[in-house]
């Protein structure tokens, strides 16, 4: 007892503690963080070194645990992402443009808004739990592409747009300083200068160098100053992925890299549609065991809520079930427009040939006599479903910038709303919408416009998760739905997105231009369905653009 | 050295303020005797003189990095089994594990909580001792 009463009043006596030491804290921090913005002004332009910014970013680090330690979470989160940003940058090979020098200042101002904004509210024990939570989900680790290119000019220029698309760089002068150990992480892909001065070909060579470094398949991308067959011949045989010819289009080289660090391809999704538990346990047990994601549903009624739900590549259906038959239930999946590409598989003990080829009729895909053998149902379902993404890949994905299409968004948005319901969980939806787009095209024509396009798409690829959903929604307008994530917190990186975007120079035939994008987020369950959540995204981002556009809001948020 | 409760702790970190919050909280919840220094040399320097029974240590400092510091006690004999505690914000996963690798008895991330920061390091002392 004794004990326990001294436990406590230690504890309270900490507290007051920690109390002084948190108003300390607030008092001098705008003097300090005025230091480290000075400190950082002497940095720019010619007086750019090195060890200044690693001495700043030592500053920066300094303040994540202090202000962290004493209940500041959110300014600790926005160090964390300005601590980020600086190691970024000292990765470099190059001093930061203009652009970069005023976003590090924006992000100390909102240091100091944080702080305030910390202050006001009453310190919470449980911000330490959430903030080993945002330690782990802000540092997704962004795709790592390895430059090797002894021509400065080109490899500044790449690290500053590849850069902004939120690719991190670590760049090599020569292909012998990459060694075991040297890249701080596996890369996304490597690209390699092949130009050597006296034109001698060395694809091989390198090629040899860098997987001995880094492993075998890492994707390998070269630019070189000849385009003759020969030279292109030794890059396919040293097993390049891409072969640029200098002068360099960043684009196809954006396009190259956005395609190289696409998320690996989801297991396949089976439904399983049978009112034996036994067998279509015995099936589904085959194909998990493959790695292949199944649900069962054994009362044919359900069949249609899982469809919209699982989204399956394939659906293996028992042909007699009561209620309805395979065939009957085949036949309504196929009058829904959203699964007339679904593949089905019927299942049953029918041997006789020609009642098979009947069923086919029906809208199956093809016939198995059950129980089917692990080893001819795997590889079976694994091809059908396949050919059945390739083909939905074609109906659902818009063809300039690989995103879903306008149907196929809304769709996958009233699952995630569905879930998010079943699940009390969070969900945010923003719709984007660029700037003054219209003009861009008149300007300077269709096909740069396209280009803006495609970049926010790649933009969008690199900084979102991969359990979030991207749409172009037509025209110039995205939407992304993002599951267990709440307003506040989509605000915040689409505000990032806004910020890079704006950073982007896209090219045109008189010289470079950049564009800006508005945003709105709508947020579950302040509305509660896929189209109350649109028209609250929508809305907020009317108000973005009545209140001069380049800017991202919350609905019900005051403008 | 070698007591079997944990009372004196040598702290090093360059960050004066990170320095005063975790002095302030193992002395008042813990009750320990707490010493600190702002660089890994004044904490060596100090060694001898305050005999810790544990040491904690900043892993990114200017001049002398916690781990080089964890190497230099190592190096003298008659502190080769004094428990060394890695205090940092990196948060990265390889160099976490890069870490815990070096031999030492424990990290603890920045930002900590304080009101727990004493039952942690008493955690660690009661887990090294009962080996």
């Amino acid at each position: 007892m004794e004990g326990e009463r001294e436990r406590r009043a230690s504890a309270e006596q900490l507290e007051k503690e920690l109390e002084r030491l948190r108003a300390n804290f607030l008092e001098k921090l705008p003097a300090r963080l005025q230091a480290l913005v000075e400190e950082w002004h002497s940095l720019q332009g010619d007086g750019w070194s090195q060890d200044g910014a690693r001495a700043l970013h030592r500053s920066v680090h300094g303040l994540i645990g202090t202000a962290g330690s004493l209940g500041f979470a959110k300014m600790a989160k926005t160090a964390r992402r300005l601590e980020r940003r600086l190691v970024a940058l000292l990765e470099g090979a190059q001093p930061p443009n203009r652009n970069v020098f005023a976003e590090v200042i924006e992000w100390f101002e909102r240091m100091g808004e944080d702080s305030i904004s910390d202050g006001d509210t009453t310190f919470d024990p449980s911000s330490f739990e959430n903030m080993a939570e945002w330690g782990t989900t802000l540092f997704e680790p962004r795709n790592l592409i390895v430059v090797v290119e002894q021509e400065d000019p080109f490899a500044r220029e790449l690290a500053l747009r590849l850069g902004h698309f939120g690719f991190e760089l670590q760049m090599f002068k020569k292909i012998d300083e990459m060694v075991v150990g040297s890249v701080i992480r596996r890369p996304a892909a490597v690209i390699m200068d092949l130009s050597s001065p006296d034109g001698e070909l060395i694809g091989e060579e390198v090629a040899t160098k860098v997987r001995d470094a880094l492993g075998e398949d890492v994707p390998l991308v070269f630019v070189s100053n000849r385009s003759d067959i020969e030279a292109r011949l030794d890059a396919v045989r040293a097993g390049c992925s891409s072969y640029f010819i200098k002068p360099v289009n960043y684009s196809d080289v954006l396009e190259t890299l956005d395609r190289l660090t696409r998320s690996e391809p989801e297991p396949y999704r089976i439904l399983i549609v049978d009112d034996e538990p036994d067998t279509a346990d015995f099936h589904a047990t085959s194909l998990e065991a493959a790695g292949i994601e199944t649900v069962t549903v054994t009362d044919p009624l359900d069949v249609m809520s899982q469809l919209v739900e699982f989204q399956p590549d394939v659906i293996l259906m028992d042909v007699y079930m009561p209620g309805c038959t395979g065939l009957e239930m085949a036949m309504v999946i196929r009058q829904e427009e959203a699964f007339v590409g679904v593949p089905i598989v019927f299942l049953s003990r029918e041997t006789d040939r020609m009642k098979q080829i009947a069923a086919l009729g029906e809208g199956g895909d093809d016939f198995f006599t059950k129980p089917v053998p692990p080893d001819h149902l795997v590889p079976a379902v694994s091809a059908r479903a396949q050919r059945g993404r390739t083909l939905r890949l074609f109906m659902e994905k818009d063809g300039l910038t690989g995103l879903f299409r306008h149907s196929r968004i809304i769709e996958q948005l009233e699952a995630a709303v569905r879930r998010a319901d079943r699940q009390h969980g969070r969900l945010a939806v923003a719709m984007l919408d660029i700037d003054g787009f219209k003009e861009v095209n008149d300007e300077h024509g269709h096909l740069v416009g396209d280009q803006v396009l495609k970049a926010l798409a790649y933009l969008l690829r690199q900084r979102l998760r991969m359990s979030d959903v991207l749409g172009r929604f037509g025209g110039d307008e995205y939407v992304v739905v993002m599951p267990d994530t709440d307003g506040r917190a989509a605000l915040q990186k689409m505000d990032d997105i806004r910020r890079n975007f704006a950073a982007i120079d896209h090219e045109a035939v008189h010289g470079s231009f950049t564009v800006t994008l508005s945003c709105g987020v709508g947020e579950f369950p302040a509305a509660l369905t896929s189209h109350e959540l649109i028209a609250a995204a929508d809305e907020a981002l009317y108000r973005a653009k009545r209140g001069g556009r380049n800017q991202v809001l919350l609905a019900g948020d005051p403008d | 050295m070698g007591s079997i409760t944990l009372q004196r702790i040598l702290l090093a970190d360059d960050e004066p303020d990170i320095l005063e919050i975790a002095r302030i909280a193992l002395e008042t919840v813990g009750g320990f005797e707490v010493s600190v220094c702002t660089s890994g040399e004044t904490l060596l320097d100090r060694l001898s003189e305050f005999e810790p029974d544990l040491v904690i240590v900043d892993v990114l400092m200017p001049d002398m990095t916690g781990p080089e510091v964890f190497e230099e006690i190592r190096r003298r004999p008659e502190f080769d089994e004094l428990p060394v505690v890695y205090l940092t914000g990196v948060i990265q996963e390889e160099e976490l594990n890069g870490l815990h690798e070096t031999g030492v008895a424990d990290v603890i991330l920045k930002p900590f909580d304080p009101m727990t920061l004493a039952d942690r390091i008493n955690g660690i002392w009661k887990g090294r001792n009962g080996r």
